[in-house]
This record gives structure tokens, sequence and C-alpha cells, in this order.
């Protein structure tokens, strides 16, 4: 059809279009979803089960996550603090950072795999089994129904998931400076404590909100939009878990640059 | 009122599917569409209820315009239609008990004793006992389509849409259903619209007949008129016999 | 099922709460259900102070700072310190504000007044001591060392202008502005005398105490310049004697020493070294001056100057050795 030269021009066109159709099928999903907004009725009785699906099912991993990530700052800042930086700045480092970045951001990165993955497996398989279909006809706006409860739980629980990683990650990173590295308790508290603002933990909580919305609002849009089967399932469940990483990655260098 | 179909088109891509036909069921009448595997008779009927939108034409239900109808509009419609799905896409999450509640948790005024009923009452209408505890995968194919078959009659919709109810299911259990959809049509003065591959199914359950082919309605007729049909396509189909095709247009 | 759920969920949204209460209390130094008192200071300028920074009573930390604000006159700083526990300053307590550490973190030190009696603390008028049952204190913050390089580089400033003044002045050897000149540089080297002998007998010599020396070397050599101001006028314009170039290189010297005293502790030893320099070049012109070289020198053979220079110039060096044998001592910083 075209000259096999356009074939790369040809082929940017195709990938500009298909952004902008997802982009607008997002909006589109996502104006469906505050519109359902009206639908109490639906989507309340269902906030439970996935405040407890995204929140407390997700505990487990987020604090295993946490864990190391604590334990491992205390032992490479000991590592790179040497001659000089005085030991307390162990706990300055393992604090600040848990906070301001490794609990959110590997607390959101983890999620985005169990509750972003399972989010659109579970939508997906429901829309190539029609279940979705039939959730219409017996008169259920499947965004009140379906999406709502995920993103609303998202919402709520995240902060919730991330508060409690990140005083488990500065908890095991406390232990490792003593047990393992010869520090003292107060000063690793010390640390803590000298260069701690209250606005991190406020940049912290708005970070995680806006991780909650990311993977359970990109889980339901691929699980929404999922064509084709189980292999289309695959893909979709791949897409979610793909894109909400980067997402949260590029929101994170946002609020960086905005908040910071 | 009916349901009346205007010279609907759609087209998935460039593969036209429905090419333009209109077709009108009358109020209390039972219409069963057959005609050949992938003919867009599944297609044709989620229109009507507005899970696909024509791309050109128009499907009128209790004389509003579905295409046009709005969320809430759509929600009323669909309180009045029941819809009984070719793979009976159970909330693979739930009971078949709760999978049967769902269409009656919409309806305002029911308590939680009337829908149990409600729900036993319909569950054994289509010759299933005890399973309301049981989830979908724990059943066979047959019974997860009369569970679905119950869940569209619970709330006693005005239309029904069957998409192949009987396909699969033991002799016994055709007649079970067959006798259930007349009743329904009799005593309750349901519309419904049966897909079907078996043609002594819809000679007996049925006022008309209609064959949906490439796209269009090749003949719409009575019991009567489908069975002496000179149409060799139509009686191809009927009758099981290929070769009678050979050379028709 | 639900109940379960209900409990769990409800559990865990409770134990974040907590967490994130109480772990932000924790590490902001406040505590719950903890007496806490109030004291306030009122002080002209706060420094680098900001709300979160310690509060020290005899080196222990006792209560952070709290808000900071500007009195509605405008003549005053006044901090809100939260004290842990119950807390009755002393009739004659103070506050120094300084820096706690070289990362920027400054304190604020409840003292006796007595014991620092060169630090002009704020005076709290009797009648507001004592505010709404709060008790007030008066302040004093130290002057951050970039203060200290500011008027160090004012006194390098007049020097510049002092030895361009020379220049013109002492080119007409006329022996009754000379004999001026002679009086006012008498003057000014007494001045500087005296403040340096008093420094280095100081046992706790105090970055305040550096700048109260060079404010005064500043308003000394201020008061010189104007003296030669006059001379200026009487006097014609004429040739510069080499010994006042090397003033210049001196005064440029002067100036590298005041920037570097911004700079940390270890690289104390490098400043001293470029003040060694400068106190080297120095000796040298005052023993070219002794030895009655050049215009200036031909001019002091007589007096008693240039000998109290010598004698100033060696003080001097042996505050520079203390400094480098007891840094400590003069620049009042724990780096950590
Ligand atoms: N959502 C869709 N996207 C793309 N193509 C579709 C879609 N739904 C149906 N089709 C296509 O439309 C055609 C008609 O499908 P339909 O399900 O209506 O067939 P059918 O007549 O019900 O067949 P069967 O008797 O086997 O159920 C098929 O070729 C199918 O591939
Ligand atoms: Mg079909």
């Amino acid at each position: 059809m075209t000259h096999p030269a356009l074939e790369p021009i040809q082929s940017v066109g195709r990938a500009v279009l298909a952004l902008v159709r997802a982009v607008g099928q997002g909006g589109y999903l996502a104006a469906g979803a505050v519109r359902a907004l009206r639908n109490t009725d639906i989507w309340a009785p269902h906030i439970l089960t996935q405040m407890y699906q995204i929140g407390v099912a997700s505990l487990p991993i987020a604090l295993f996550v946490a864990m190391f990530t604590g334990i491992v700052l205390a032992l490479q800042a000991s590592y790179t603090l040497t001659g000089g930086v005085p030991a307390y700045f162990v706990g300055t480092l393992v604090g600040k950072t848990m906070i301001l970045e490794l609990g959110p951001v590997l607390t959101g990165l983890a999620l985005a795999g169990r509750v972003g993955g399972s989010i659109a497996a579970e939508l997906g398989t429901m829309r190539v089994t029609e279940q979705i279909d039939a959730l219409e006809t017996l008169a259920y706006d499947p965004l009140a129904y379906l999406v709502v409860p995920r993103v609303a739980a998202g919402l709520l629980m995240f902060p919730v998931v991330v508060a409690l990683a990140i005083a488990f990650g500065v908890v095991a990173g406390w232990v490792t400076s003593m047990g393992l590295l010869d520090m003292g308790s107060a000063q690793f508290v010390k640390g803590l404590k000298i260069f701690f603002d209250p606005f991190d933990v406020t940049f912290a909580m708005i970070k995680s909100v806006s991780f909650g919305l990311i993977v359970t609002g990109v889980g339901s849009f691929f699980g929404f939009h999922t064509v084709g089967g189980a292999e289309g399932v695959g893909r979709a469940t791949t897409r979610a878990v793909v894109v909400s990483t980067m997402l949260i990655l590029v929101l994170d260098a946002f609020w960086a640059a905005v908040l910071l | 009122m009916s349901i009346e179909l205007l010279d609907v088109h759609k087209a998935f891509g460039d593969k036209e599917i429905l090419k333009g036909f209109s077709l009108t069921v009358e109020d209390g009448e039972t219409l069963s569409v057959i005609g050949y595997s992938g003919s867009g008779k599944s297609v044709m009927l989620k229109h009507i209820i507005g899970l696909m939108q024509a791309d050109r034409g128009s499907v009128h239900v209790d004389g509003k315009d579905v295409g046009a109808l709005g969320g809430s509009g759509l929600t009323e419609l669909r309180r009045n239609v029941g819809y009984v799905f070719q793979f009976a896409a159970l909330f693979d999450s739930m009971t078949i008990g709760e999978n049967v509640a769902m269409g009656l948790h919409r309806i305002p005024d029911m308590d939680e004793e009337e829908i149990e009923a409600r729900v036993r009452e319909c569950l054994s209408l289509v010759d299933l006992h005890d399973v309301c505890d049981r989830y979908p995968a724990e059943m066979s194919g047959g019974m997860k389509k009369r569970a679905g078959l119950a869940r569209a009659i619970a709330t006693g919709p005005k239309y029904l849409l069957y998409d192949e109810p009987t396909t699969g299911l033991d002799p016994v259990t055709v007649k079970v259903i067959d006798r259930l959809n007349i009743r329904l049509k009799e005593e309750l003065g349901v519309t419904g619209i049966v897909i079907t591959h078996d043609m002594d199914s819809a000679y007996r359950i049925s006022d008309r007949i209609a064959m949906l082919y490439e796209g269009k309605m090749r003949v719409v007729g009575t019991v009567e008129e489908i069975r002496n049909s000179e149409d060799p396509l139509v009686r191809a189909f009927v009758e099981g016999r290929p070769e009678l095709m050979e050379g028709v247009s | 099922m639900t109940p379960r759920r209900e409990l769990l969920v409800g559990s865990v949204i409770l134990a974040s709460g907590v967490v994130g209460v109480v772990g932000t209390l924790w590490l902001q130094g406040r505590g719950i259900g903890r007496t806490e008192t109030e004291v306030h200071v009122l002080v002209s300028d706060v420094g680098q102070l900001a709300q979160g920074n310690a509060v020290k009573f005899r080196g222990v930390s006792i209560g952070r700072v709290g808000p900071i604000e500007v009195e509605p006159a405008g003549d005053a700083v006044r901090i809100h310190l939260h004290l842990v526990g119950e807390f009755l300053p002393a009739p004659d307590a103070g506050v120094v504000l300084a820096p706690e550490s070289l990362f920027g973190d400054w304190q604020a030190e409840i003292v006796i007044r007595s014991r620092f009696p060169n630090f002009a603390f704020y005076e709290v008028p009797p009648n507001r001591r004592i505010q709404g049952g709060v008790h007030v204190l008066g302040g004093f913050t130290l002057p951050d060392l970039s203060r200290l390089t500011a008027v160090a580089d004012e006194v390098a400033q007049n020097l510049a202008v002092l030895t361009d003044r020379f220049d013109k002045a002492f080119s007409d050897e006329t022996a009754a502005s000379l004999a001026q000149a002679i009086d006012n540089m008498e003057e000014l080297t007494a001045t500087l005398k005296t403040v340096v002998e008093e420094e280095s007998s100081q046992i706790s010599g105090t970055a305040e105490r550096i700048r109260i020396a060079t404010e005064e070397i500043a308003s000394t050599l201020t008061a010189a310049r104007s003296s030669i101001d006059r001379l200026d006028a009487m006097l014609a314009s004429g040739r510069v004697d080499s010994i006042l170039d090397n003033t210049v290189a001196i005064t440029a010297n002067f100036r590298g020493v005041s920037g570097d005293v911004t700079l940390a502790v270890d690289r104390l030893e490098s400043t001293l070294t470029s003040a060694d320099s400068t106190m080297a070049r120095l000796s040298r012109i005052a023993a070219r001056v002794e030895a009655g070289e050049g215009s200036i020198g031909r001019l002091l053979v007589d007096t008693t100057l240039a000998l109290r220079a010598g004698d100033l110039l060696e003080q001097m060096s042996s505050l520079l050795d203390d400094i480098r044998a007891n840094p400590r001592k003069y620049v009042r910083l724990s780096i950590f």
C-alpha cells in the first residue's frame, strides 16, 4: 500500500493515534466513574471488600518490601557515610529516604503488580466472559459496580499501607543499625529526628493517594477494555502493570518537582 | 408495545456483520431467530438491549430508540428486558443464589426474604434444586445455562431475549425449558426473541421464525410458512441438508 | 466473613493512623500527655534559627523552638520555646541563639546572663517579663560568620582607601602635616594594640569577640581616614612609595583572610598560613620602616610608632598561633 520507506513515519502516526485514543478512552472511563458516584447504592456495599483486598491483603507484600528496604538502606548508609560523617546520619538517611521516596514508591510499585494486575485480570476476565455485559443487562452500571469501589478503596487504603510500610521500614533500619552496625539506638533516633519535617509525611501521603489512583485506575482501564479471550486478559494484565509502573515513576518525579 | 429493528447495519472494522434489515416483534409474540453460526444472531440481540450500537438504522423497544437512550433511560429499559447469555455469563465470584438475586437487588422495596423466595422459585422453574450456595465453577455447562435463564427471568421482565437457551442441554431438560418459555408467554404475556439451532424446539415455542443470512433477514414467517418454504437455502438449514444449497446465492 | 473483614480493615486503618500521628509527633519531638512549658524569647534578630530547632540548657536538649514571629511594633522578634516538663527560668536567665553544627542548624540555649557580660542581650522591659504566665527572656544572637566577613571586608576596603590617601598625603614631606599623620597613626595602633591585647588574654574568645575587634578596627580606621582626609586637602598630589604598594598587597591578603573565615575548621590551617604571610609582610614592612627606608620610614624614624607596630604584630602572630592551637576556643562551632 504505502512505500516501504514511509513505513517508519506511518508507525509513528499509528502510535500517536493509539495514544490519543487511549487517553480519550481513559478520560471517558474517568468521567463515567465520576458520574457513577451518584449510584451510591451500587458501589457502597463493595467498598469494604475492596478495602480489604487492596489494603489489608496487600500489607504482607508491602511490609516485606519495606523491611528489606529499611535493612539495605541502613547497611548501605553506614557503608557510604564513612570518614567525617557522623554515624547518626544513618538514621537521617533511612528516615528521609523511607518517608520521602522509597516507602511510597516501592509500595506503589509492589501494589502495581499485586493490586493493579489483579484488577486488570479480574475485570478482563469479566469482560471476555460477558460478565460485564451481564451486569449491564441487570441494570447495574458496571463503572459504579466495579470501578468506583476499586478506585475509592485504592485512594483510601494506599496511604494507610504506605504509612505502615514506612514505619516498618524505619524500624527495620533501626534494628539493623543496632544489631549489625554497632550503633546506639539513641544515635539512630537523633539522626531520625534532626532533619525531620512534618511536611515530609504530608508529601508521602499525597504521593501515595495519587499512586492509589494510578494503580487502581490503570488496572480498571485495561481490564475494562480487554478484548480477545485468555490471551487478551494476559495482555491487559501485563499492560496494566507496565503502564502503572511507569506512571508511578513519572508521577513521583512530578510531585518532587512541584512540591519540594 | 413491541420490538422494532429498522435498517440495522453493524460492522466490526471492515467486516460487515449486519447489512441492513428490518424486523418487528409484536407484543406477546415469541420469535425464533435461526441462522448459520457466525451470521450475527448474537450481535443482533445485543443491539436490542443496548450492549451494542447500530452503525446505521435504529432499534426501538417500547417505542423508545435504544441507541439514543442515556444512562438512566437505558437502566430503565433494562429493568424490563431479560437477557439470557449464550455462555451463561454467570458472575463467577458469586454463588448461583447471589447471581439470580443480582437483578432483584435493583428492585426497590424488596426485602431479603422475598428475594430469597424468588431466587428459589426461579431456580426450580429451570429445574435446578439445592444449588443456591454453589459457585458457577462447580456446575456443569447445562446447569450454568439454566441458572443464567433463572437470573434473566427473576425480575419478571416484559421482554426476554434468549441466546440459545437450550443448546447443549439433554432432551428432557430442553422440553422443560421450552415449556417454561411457553408458560412465560401465555401466563405473563412475555414477548420473546429466541436464538436457536434446534428446529424442533423452534417449531414448538415460536409464533414466527426468522432466518438471518449474510447480514439480512432471508425469511420471516409463521411456523407453517417456514416448514413449507420453497427457498432451498431455508430448506437446507431447516432440514440440515447442505446439498440443497448448491448453486444457490 | 463481613464482620471479620470490617474488623481487619478497621484495625489496619486505625493502626496506620496511630503510627502516622504518634510517629510524626515523636519525630517532631513532641509528646502526648507530657507537660510542656512555654517560654518566650525577645530578640532583635533571630539569625538562622528556625522552628523545630533544639532548645538547650546546660548542654542538654530540653525542648524545641516553636513559632517565630515579629512583634507587632516591628522592633523585636518573639520566639516560642516549647520545653518538656516543668521549667522555671532563673531571674537572670537569657537566651543565646547560635549555630549548633556546621550544617546550618541553630539552637537556642538558655543561659545565665552574667556569664556572658559581653553579650548585648535584648532588654525586656520589667513589666513584660511575665505575660499571661509565660516567662519572656531577652535573647542575643551570635553573629554569623558571614557577618564577620562583611566587617572584615569593610576593614579591608578602609585599608585600601587609606593606602590611596597615604599615596597622596605623604608625597609632599611637609613637617606639619606629617606630625598630624603620625598622631593619627599612633592613635590607630594604640587602639589596635589594646584590642589585640584584650583579645589574646581572653580565655573563651568567641566569634563575637572577633567581630567586636574587627568592628573597632573598622571604626578606628574610619576615624583615621577622616583625619587623613583633612591632611589630604592641605597637600598636593605626588609619587608613591614602594611600601605603599606593599600595603595594597596586604589589603588584598586581608580580604583573603576574611573570606576564608567562613570556611570550615579543617581549612583553618590554610587560612592561618595565609594570615602568616600577611604577618610576615607586615613585619618586613615594619622592619624597613624601622630602618628608615622609604618616605614613611623616614618620617617615622624618630617616633615610637614603628616599635609599637612591631609589638602589635608580635601580639597578633601569637594570637594566630593560639587560634591554630585551639581553634575551638575562637570558632565556637561544634561540627558534629
Ligand atoms: N465484539 C466483537 N468484535 C468483533 N467482532 C465480533 C464481535 N462480536 C461478534 N463479532 C463477529 O461478528 C460475527 C457474528 O457473531 P455472532 O456472535 O453474532 O454470531 P452468532 O450468529 O451468534 O453465531 P453462533 O450461532 O455461533 O453463536 C462473528 O464473525 C464474530 O466474529
Ligand atoms: Mg451467538
